[in-house]
């Protein structure tokens, strides 16, 4: 009793520290699993026991989190190297000059970077490699940058969810349920680009004086920089996009093929996958491999263990279980209702605190409510995974903290407060889309209904808008937005 | 049939595999990380398509086989001492006493000697090898240079006393580690039986150098050692605050280690002194991390899961028979075997991977006899692969040779390789020697009688040569001055040593 307590309190305290200073999350974490390991050692009789360890390391729980670990750190030898080769820097810039710089689909082509940058980086090394691109775009073109990097910050977070490699979260979650990367790409992906053509919409509507203005562009400047710039060793280019390509491939048909020779689809799991590509990859890169090692992120790696190593203390002294009886209390047993919950639950608790712990601390649990067969019985987890990574966004995060420096330091200024505003909007809205696909999966009538009044909403509000602007003194600014709006948003809904 | 001809198949992939891991390693083709890691995944497809094993099996295989997770404490330790190396390093606390304790011997060249000597013992029991030498090594230069000495007999016994050091205290390496976590042995357990007569090969190492360098030890002039007195030992530490916390730190792990008794393991303490560093010393948590080796940490996973396949697939228990059968029970010959053995393998190849490889047919060898014979099994593994390393110029020694290039220095790869040699057969003999007086005291004593009269012959001898050469070539009065002391000096230690 006393040792749950006292693991209770150093859970907390890990989740509550990062307000209080500026210590590294890293070295938190192993200050509370230390404290936590000795509690354990001093109050449970039984720790320690060869017994004991047997138990851990046959659980799912630990063999999952072995796997994710191997898989991240495969993704970030990948990326790491991609990312020197100049791959994602290339291909934005080559979409980018395909535009010929006018602002709409400039507009379109930087979220839609976002958002693919997203699904395969994490978040903070999309918002490094897109928001410097964006500033030099913006400033070439003499256009103002700030609903540019706004949308990109945002939208980032929506690519978290386009893939099982997209986050950690989902990798964490995808290892422990056995989710594999297509069931995930249909059952998740899909409605992540639908909520990326609809937060495109939003802004779009949101930003349309600022987008449409027909200013004169200096396209000369944009045309003239080659992207091969940003390549420093073209072989090693190809080299290393050969491999991402590969490697994505091969997580997308490795579990059928295995299926056909009638083999469990974690025959082959992702995270050999990534690390066997990892390992090519860096063999035939030729690279300093110290260099590329040293820049693999060990902190992540680091903490990850210590957040296991916590929640592992978690369930073994029963607290794991008592949040389970709560939640299952809550929602008497519905599966429905459990989804919604764990949904707007998860996405509030990383919106205040690290979404890692989290996720950690619910994915043992969640299982438990599944009692239908939507969604092959994952549907829980998927509610989960939307809920930690959407909920990144509510309030300005890392990433998005970071976007705000570097386009500070670029004296292209953008307001936090318009910043928080438009997130914690642009989220509620997500967080409001996904519960209604949720519900349309389970209570499609209720559903129907239910979209059918939220759509009627929004165009009350969206008519409501347009005419306070009309009415508004601004008139000549408008009067290009509504000839050009109808067919513009055509094209981000197909 | 079929089944017996897989097995074969599988044995032939895996052992092919570990060679050719090996061999990139030896020959640098490839990072020994991802050259481990490679192996490891081919080995991994293997055991799981051909021998149909369970895909759970690389937990088993990584964090140790058998239920006691002994490869789990050994990476959190290492994780731990890495940190803690890694705080001390950046605060100076080697460097500042290091610097101390040579202006303590006021340019005397035998204290000096024996200065360095003592000061690359301790360094390297604590740092390991690589980094002892990239802080002591450019210490020894500046001090050659202040006093205007030749500093290449002082390196070249640093360089001969870090194997020695890395075998010192039971955390000090990486092979060290290993061993010790899975014999189950215990800091001070280890310390009396090992740390001790390392301090015994010391003496050797010193008396040894002293007689083959005696020409070039001379003293430096008056004036210089003024200079290398002024000298701010201060100027290596960044920050006095953080200077006396790590030093007190490191202290105190240190003592942890030796009084805190076994259901709190080492690991345990060496992860929690780490962290206590890095809250006492308000460090930036990020850059610490940064800089630690996760490469040494990655290879340690691939060498682990290579070898527990090697054990899962029962290759190392025939090669374990096959080596008791050759020894046949004679326990005192088993020790010597794996003594030898271990250091010639450790000679070519990296220490870790034979210490690991190792360890398992230790144990097949020494199973069935008494407790300490079986961790006396295990201490000649630590010798072995510890001192095999002098034998051949390898690995550490090339990072050396680059360091005196990077300080102006002449540095003659062959002569070291003689030096090397001689004093790595030297240790070996020596160590080889302890073994049998433990299990024949007789035999023992007249061996180290033997050896005790041909040593005293050899020192009559040079000593008689040194008498007549000043009537044919005579030399500079200040060498003459420091060749008595020399002398009688030697005799004692001489005579300690055996």
């Amino acid at each position: 009793m006393i040792s749950a307590i006292i693991i209770t309190a150093c859970f907390i305290g890990i989740l509550i520290f990062p307000f209080i200073s500026e210590a590294n999350r890293a070295i938190v974490v192993f200050i509370g699993a230390l404290i936590s390991f000795f509690t354990l050692l001093i109050f449970e009789p039984g720790f320690l026991s060869p017994s004991f360890f047997n138990a851990i390391f046959n659980s799912t729980f630990f063999i999952a989190n072995i796997h994710s670990l191997i898989l991240i750190l495969g993704m970030l030898f990948i990326i790491q190297i991609c990312n020197s080769a100049g791959i994602f820097q290339f291909v934005a810039f080559r979409l980018i000059q395909k535009t010929k710089g006018r602002p709409l689909f400039l507009f379109l082509v930087f979220s839609s970077l976002a958002v693919l940058l997203g699904a395969i980086l994490n978040n903070i090394t999309s918002v490094i490699i897109l928001i410097p691109l964006t500033i030099a775009v913006t400033r070439t073109l003499n256009i103002n940058p700030t609903p540019y990097i706004i949308s990109e910050a945002i939208l980032a977070n929506v690519g978290g969810v386009i893939f099982t490699i997209s986050s950690v979260p989902n990798i964490l979650i995808s290892m422990y349920a056995g989710i594999t990367f297509n069931e995930f790409f249909i059952n998740v992906g899909l409605f992540s680009l639908f909520l990326f053509g609809f937060t495109t919409i939003f802004f779009l509507f949101y930003y349309r004086g600022k987008l449409m203005s027909s200013k004169k562009i200096k396209l000369e400047n944009l045309e003239l920089f080659n992207a091969w710039n940003y390549v420093p060793n073209r072989n090693l280019f190809y080299k290393s996009l050969i491999i991402l390509l590969s490697v994505l491939i091969c997580f997308i048909i490795t579990p059928p093929i295995l299926q056909f020779f009638s083999l469990s689809p974690n025959y082959i799991s992702a995270d050999i996958i990534a690390i066997c590509g990892a390992m090519i990859l860096v063999i035939i890169s030729r690279l300093n491999v110290k260099e590329i090692i040293e820049k693999v992120d060990f902190e992540l790696m680091l903490f990850l263990l210590g957040i296991f190593f916590i929640t592992g203390a978690m369930q073994y002294t029963g607290i794991i279980d008592i949040i389970d009886n709560g939640i299952a209390f809550l929602t008497g047993g519905n599966e429905f209702v459990a989804i919604i919950l764990i949904l707007w639950i998860s996405s509030f608790l990383s919106t205040s605190v690290d979404n890692l712990p989290v996720t950690s601390t619910l994915m043992p649990i969640v299982g438990h409510f599944t009692t239908t067969a939507h969604m092959s019985g994952k549907s829980v987890y998927y509610s989960l995974i939307y809920g930690v990574n959407l909920g990144n966004n509510l309030i300005l995060k890392a990433d998005k903290v970071l976007a705000l420096k570097m386009a500070n330091q670029n004296k292209r200024t953008v307001t936090s407060s318009e910043f928080l505003k438009l997130s914690f909007i642009v989220t509620t809205l997500q967080l409001i889309a996904v519960t209604l696909y949720f519900t349309l999966i389970y209570e499609f009538i209720y559903g129907l209904i239910v979209l059918v009044i939220c759509l009627i909403i929004l165009f009350l509000l969206i008519k409501w808008r347009l005419k306070k602007e009309k009415n508004g003194f601004n008139e000549d600014a408008m009067r290009p937005l509504e000839e050009e709006k109808a067919p513009i948003e055509e094209p981000t809904q197909v | 049939m079929d089944g017996t001809l897989i097995d074969i198949i599988i044995a032939i992939v895996v052992i092919s595999t570990f060679i050719a891991v090996l061999f990139l390693i030896v020959t640098d083709k490839l990072n020994r990380a991802i050259a481990a890691l490679t192996g490891a995944i081919i080995i991994y497809f293997t055991l799981i398509f051909m021998k149909g094993d369970k895909i759970t099996i690389f937990i088993d295989l990584t964090f140790g086989t058998g239920g006691d997770y002994e490869n789990l404490h050994a990476l959190v330790l290492i994780l731990g001492m890495l940190f803690i190396v890694e705080i001390c390093l950046s605060a100076g606390v080697f460097q500042f006493i290091s610097f101390q304790l040579i202006k303590m011997t006021k340019g005397n060249p035998m204290k000096l000697l024996l200065a360095i000597c003592s000061i690359t013992l301790l360094v390297s029991s604590v740092l390991g090898g690589i980094l002892a030498i990239i802080v002591l090594i450019p210490i020894t230069f500046v001090v050659a240079r202040i006093l205007n000495i030749d500093p290449i007999p002082y390196v070249f016994s640093q360089a001969l006393l870090i194997p020695i050091g890395e075998i010192f205290f039971s955390i000090s390496s990486v092979p060290v580690i290993l061993i010790t976590t899975s014999a189950g042995v215990g800091f001070v357990e280890y310390f009396l039986n090992v740390g001790l007569f390392c301090l015994i090969l010391f003496l050797v190492t010193i008396v040894y150098v002293n007689l083959s360098y005696r020409n070039k030890l001379v003293a430096p002039k008056a004036n210089l050692v003024a200079v290398l007195m002024k000298y701010n030992a201060w100027n290596y530490v960044p920050n006095k605050g953080t200077f006396y916390r790590s030093a007190f730190a490191l202290i105190a792990i240190l003592v942890c280690f030796m009084v805190i008794p076994p259901p709190i393991t080492p690991d345990i303490i060496a992860i929690t002194g780490a962290i206590v560093l890095v809250v006492v010393n308000k460090l930036n948590g990020r850059e610490i991390i940064q800089k630690l080796d996760l490469e040494l940490l990655l290879y340690l996973l691939g060498i682990f899961f290579i070898t527990g396949a090697m054990d899962h697939i029962q290759i190392i228990e025939s090669i374990g028979q096959g080596l008791k059968d050759l020894v046949g029970g004679n326990p005192l010959l088993s020790l010597l075997t794996v003594l030898w053995l271990s250091a010639f393998l450790s000679s070519v190849i990296d220490d870790i991977p034979v210490a690991k490889v190792l360890i398992p047919i230790v144990g097949i060898i020494s199973f069935g006899q008494p407790h300490t014979l079986v961790n006396s099994s295990y201490y000649s593994l630590a010798f072995g692969t510890a001192l095999g390393d002098n034998l051949t110029p390898l690995g550490d020694t090339v990072i050396i040779k680059n360091i005196s290039e990077q300080h102006g220095y002449e540095f003659s790869m062959g002569q070291y390789f003689k030096l090397g040699l001689k004093i790595g057969v030297i240790h070996l003999i020596a160590v080889s020697i302890y073994f049998t007086f433990f299990f024949n005291s007789t035999i023992g004593l007249i061996i180290i009688l033997c050896i005790a009269i041909v040593i005293s012959l050899t020192i009559l001898l040079q000593y008689l040569n040194k008498r007549k050469k000043p009537h044919i070539q005579p030399v500079s009065e200040t060498g003459n001055a420091e060749k008595n002391p020399l002398d009688a000096q030697e005799n004692p230690e001489a005579n300690n040593s055996i």
